[in-house]
């Protein structure tokens, strides 16, 4: 059987819209369990986190980054909110003088390495949120 | 540290290399997070270092013998674009393929350490000058990509690809139902390798008996000016984030006038090796990694000095030394142990070793992403547009990336 070429086009084009559909599907309704700090480990490098924590420290970089401390318990984990990010941020209303130290907030983001060090990386505008004092 | 143990990992590396090149759809990124989480094994972290630079190295030699002798299109089929290699497999012209990118990457390999070791400053200063407007030249990419095409259908089809891709390269860099260290896996896996081999299978391929010279076809003029075009486009590649090795090679291809597959192959092949020569030193160069291997790098040796950028560079020549003479070998055997195979049952084959992997290291989502990026690579290919349209994967996430408009896009969609 010779299968005609229009026919294959036709069925990997609605495969691929088809796909990305799922994917999008998939994508958008799995959110991440919140986790306590101290779980987070190494071999999560890459996986999307969520934590709720107290904001421990703040530092602004002279380029428009920020980067947060986040500590609950005994432990802590950065959290890098870069120019691009505070730009979108400040967009929406939410500038670096509202996190204050002491704030409960809660973060998700891509779990990085960073020379080392572990690091939360938020993507979306909704993966950080002030919970307040 | 020890000169024995230094070569020793180096062999090692090459040898893996070479596996790693001949396996289609497999590469060095995809096994790296478990060479980092054997780092407390080896006493030395420069000797994973080592391993991984010789392991890079071999690989972008070795890995044009599966991209060359596997997954050519039926030579009578004039509605697929044939890549240049398969051009040449399908006119008995196999091993010549092999030659050429032997010839183009190790002069561009060894030009483009020299421009590193005497013009490294310049390098830093181009990237760094250069940073600040590299959404445009990625959107200047893209543009080019669409409208050099030569008719109005088939610009309309780039461009469809080039969203589609795009479209699934922003979904999987930003999601969290694969880990980000293997999400490229499957995504390449389809858009390339499976989608390559299926389209062989349909189209009935055979490879024609080999010729098997050491003839080079091309002029010493046109040798030179694709290698010195390869070492160009090779170090911007490599300082340059998203844009591809083979965006870089069509783009030179029209510069240059390099429409034969032979110079072609000598461009993409010198792209390919200066690229990696420059991402494996972009931690001295730039002080930013650019590319798996350099991450990795980065990781197991945070602070990179100019004696391991030298350490690198000897692994870097010892390794190419080692495996340009393997590969041509390979490009010698290969062809006659690929004739005594069925082509579909191969071809078969390495699909499944790829949906085992794909499944093994990202489970259920990812063959679902694969199952994506395959019918994405077969409406390019049945379209009759470029595969590397489907580099709008790596694109149109880089571009929402340096344009500043990736959290925005994120939150309007809800991932």
């Amino acid at each position: 059987m010779k299968l005609s070429k229009n026919y294959v086009l036709l069925t990997s084009l609605m495969s691929s819209v088809a796909g990305l559909v799922l994917i999008y599907i998939a994508t958008s309704s799995i959110e991440p369990n919140e986790i306590p700090i101290s779980d987070i480990t190494a071999d999560m490098e890459g996986r999307k986190v969520l934590v709720i924590g107290h904001l421990a420290d703040k530092r602004t970089h002279e380029d428009g980054h920020l980067f947060l401390t986040i500590s609950d318990n005994n432990s802590k984990i950065q959290v890098p909110l870069f120019s691009d990010f505070m730009k979108q941020l400040n967009k929406i209303g939410i500038t670096g003088d509202d996190f204050h130290e002491g704030d409960k907030v809660s973060v998700s983001g891509i779990l990085e390495n960073y020379k080392g060090r572990l690091q939360i990386m938020p993507k979306n505008l909704n993966d950080i949120k002030i919970l307040g004092e | 540290m020890m000169f024995l143990e230094i070569f020793l990992f180096s062999l090692l590396g090459i040898l893996l290399g070479v596996i790693l090149g001949l396996l289609p759809g497999l590469h060095l990124n995809n096994i790296l997070p478990l060479f980092l989480s054997l780092t407390f094994l080896i006493p030395n972290p420069h000797y994973l270092a080592v391993f991984i630079v010789s392991t890079a190295i071999s690989q972008v030699f070795t890995s044009f013998l599966p991209s060359i002798f596997l997954g050519a299109p039926d030579g009578d089929s004039n509605s697929l674009s044939i890549l240049p290699g398969h051009k040449l497999l399908l006119q008995g012209r196999g091993y010549e393929a092999i030659h050429l990118t032997v010839v183009g990457g190790m002069a561009a390999l060894l030009l483009s350490i020299i421009v590193i070791l005497f013009f490294g400053n310049y390098l830093t200063s181009l990237y760094h000058f250069t940073r600040p407007y590299v959404q445009y030249a990625l959107i200047a990419v893209v543009l080019f990509m669409v409208f050099s095409e030569k008719h109005f259908k088939k610009i309309l089809s780039a461009g469809l690809i080039i969203f589609l891709s795009g479209l699934l390269g922003v979904l999987v860099l930003n999601s969290s139902i694969v880990s980000q260290q293997n999400a490229l896996f499957p995504t390449f896996a389809g858009l390339f390798a499976i989608s390559t081999l299926l389209t062989s299978i349909t189209e009935k391929s055979k490879i024609p008996k080999q010729q098997v010279d050491s003839k080079l076809q091309a002029s010493r003029f046109d040798m030179t000016k694709s290698i010195a075009f390869g070492v160009i486009a090779g170090i911007l590649v490599g300082l340059l984030p998203a844009v591809g090795v083979s965006q870089a090679a069509t783009f030179m291809q029209y510069l240059g006038g390099l429409g034969e597959a032979r110079t072609f192959l000598i461009t993409l092949s010198g792209i390919n090796t200066a690229n990696e020569v420059i991402s494996l030193n972009s931690l001295y160069l730039i002080s930013n990694p650019r590319s798996g291997a350099s991450v990795a790098i980065e990781r197991i040796l945070p602070d990179i000095g100019f004696n391991d950028m030298l350490l690198f560079i000897g692994v870097i020549l010892l390794s190419s030394g080692i495996v340009v003479p393997v590969t041509l070998y390979l490009g010698k055997v290969i062809p006659n142990i690929l004739v005594r195979f069925n082509y579909t049952f191969l071809s078969l084959a390495v699909i499944s070793f790829l949906l085992i992997m794909i499944i093994i290291s990202t489970g259920f989502p990812g063959l679902m992403i694969a199952f994506t990026s395959t019918a994405i690579g077969l409406s390019c290919a049945y379209l009759g547009v470029r595969r590397s349209n489907c580099m709008g994967v790596l694109l149109l996430p880089s571009i929402l990336f340096f344009t500043g408009l990736n959290p925005l896009i994120l939150t309007i969609l809800r991932i």
